[in-house]
């Protein structure tokens, strides 16, 4: 009952020092959203669609003097087309949060995810249209687990194009021309 | 399985060792011998830790069919903290430590500290409870654990309880170790290993100062 001492917690997490992917990764779906590009297959004949909305959070690549990475909050409007975040990524800031709306066949989870911790904040599920409450509530508990792995494979697809030998020369080129093409007025 | 709420905040953990199944009945005992215990009443406990069920949030009970639903364990982590107010403590106590001299001889060192401990117990038996709960849905065929929190401290309080209960350490799902988990063909899990960030801009002077200026 009583509490173990503070000292004794859990170890300290490394920082991820590949946390960069999961910033490139939402910066990735957005490219793609604009692009029109935003249905994934996942492969057992599943597919999603993704639609990204605000707030957004973008955050500087480099640490400034503090060792931190300043933050820009864009909420008002609609901050995706607004000339605040096209500036914000031609200057090199990333995509850390974004609200995703999430829509697989004819369910849809809405929810914003961060792409650091890869935690999906205020995460709604579909309403089970089941009449019996433990199979709603099965439903329910499913549905979390099923946009994780909804992500998990949209993830997937990101990796094998950034990781692969033609990244470079191919989607890089298409991703900054995406961002240069971003009207700053 | 009881009502599970529809919208929510949520981290994933990767549960480390040998993938689990529900029907293994050594999960719900050890859910059980770690429950929550309440400390209202008590007067020296301050903070209790432990498993509840979503069917019955005090710990008492552990029915299979609160916990179990297909292939996931549903529970929680209630944390109950008990604190007496400190100007409380000190009213309290300064009329306790009045009490206690009105005789006319002056009180010793030990004798304050004794009365000023015994105050303080008093208060903290009839002190009620902050009570905190936080959702847990765990995939142990999968080895994955879905905690409906985002604050670093609590997130530690479950990891903590979660290894002491089972004997399993717990890996946030990071960028990286999503990745490592999403079997990527061999040549490319290389890459990862030694890939740096990309830069989604290019040299364009003149645009970056345009934007400079749009931010400022």
């Amino acid at each position: 009952m009583s509490p173990k001492s503070a000292k004794e917690s859990e170890p300290q997490v490394a920082r991820d020092e590949r946390a960069f992917l999961g910033e490139e990764f939402l910066t990735w779906l957005w490219w793609r959203f604009e692009a029109g590009e935003s249905e994934y297959d996942l492969g057992g004949g599943r597919s999603v669609g993704i639609a990204l909305d605000g707030p957004l959070v973008l955050r500087d690549r480099r640490e400034d003097e503090e060792g931190k990475r300043p933050e820009q909050s864009l909420r008002h409007g609609r901050p995706l087309s607004g000339v605040e975040a096209a500036a914000a990524l031609k200057r090199g800031k990333r995509l850390v949060r974004a609200r995703l709306i999430v829509a697989d066949a004819d369910r849809e989870w809405n929810t914003t995810f961060d792409a650091e911790t890869f935690s999906l904040r205020s995460c709604s599920v579909p309403e089970s249209e089941e009449e019996e409450a433990h199979v709603r509530a099965l439903e329910t508990v499913t549905a979390y687990e099923q946009i994780s792995t909804a992500l998990d494979g949209v993830f997937r697809t990101f990796l094998l194009e950034r990781l692969s030998p033609e990244y470079t020369d191919r989607s890089l080129p298409k991703l900054r021309d995406w961002v240069r093409s971003k009207p700053l007025s | 399985m009881h009502r599970f709420r529809r919208s929510g905040s949520f981290v994933r953990f990767f549960v480390e060792g040998e993938p689990a199944d529900v029907s293994d009945l050594s999960l719900l005992k050890a859910l059980e011998r770690e429950r929550f215990k309440p400390i209202e009443g008590s007067a020296t406990d301050d903070e209790s830790v432990g498993w509840v069920t979503r069917g019955d949030l005090s710990g008492a009970r552990f029915e299979p069919e609160d916990v179990i639903a297909e292939h996931f364990l549903v529970f929680a982590l209630r944390i109950d903290r008990k604190k007496v107010p400190a100007t409380l403590l000190r009213i309290h106590a300064s009329a306790d430590l009045r009490a206690a001299a009105s005789g006319g001889k002056p009180l010793g060192r030990a004798q304050k500290k004794e009365i000023l401990e015994e105050t303080k117990r008093k208060l903290m038996a009839r002190a009620l409870p902050s009570v905190s709960i936080t959702d847990c849905i765990w995939n142990p065929r999968r080895g994955v654990l879905y905690v409906f929190a985002t604050g670093g401290a609590t997130l530690e309080r479950v990891a903590r309880h979660f290894r002491e209960s089972f004997r399993r350490s717990l890996a946030p799902a990071t960028p990286s170790i999503v990745a490592e988990r999403l079997k990527l063909p061999d040549p490319l899990r290389k890459v990862m290993s030694h890939i740096s960030p990309a830069d989604l801009v290019g040299s364009s002077r003149a645009a970056s100062a345009r934007a400079q200026e749009v931010e400022a």
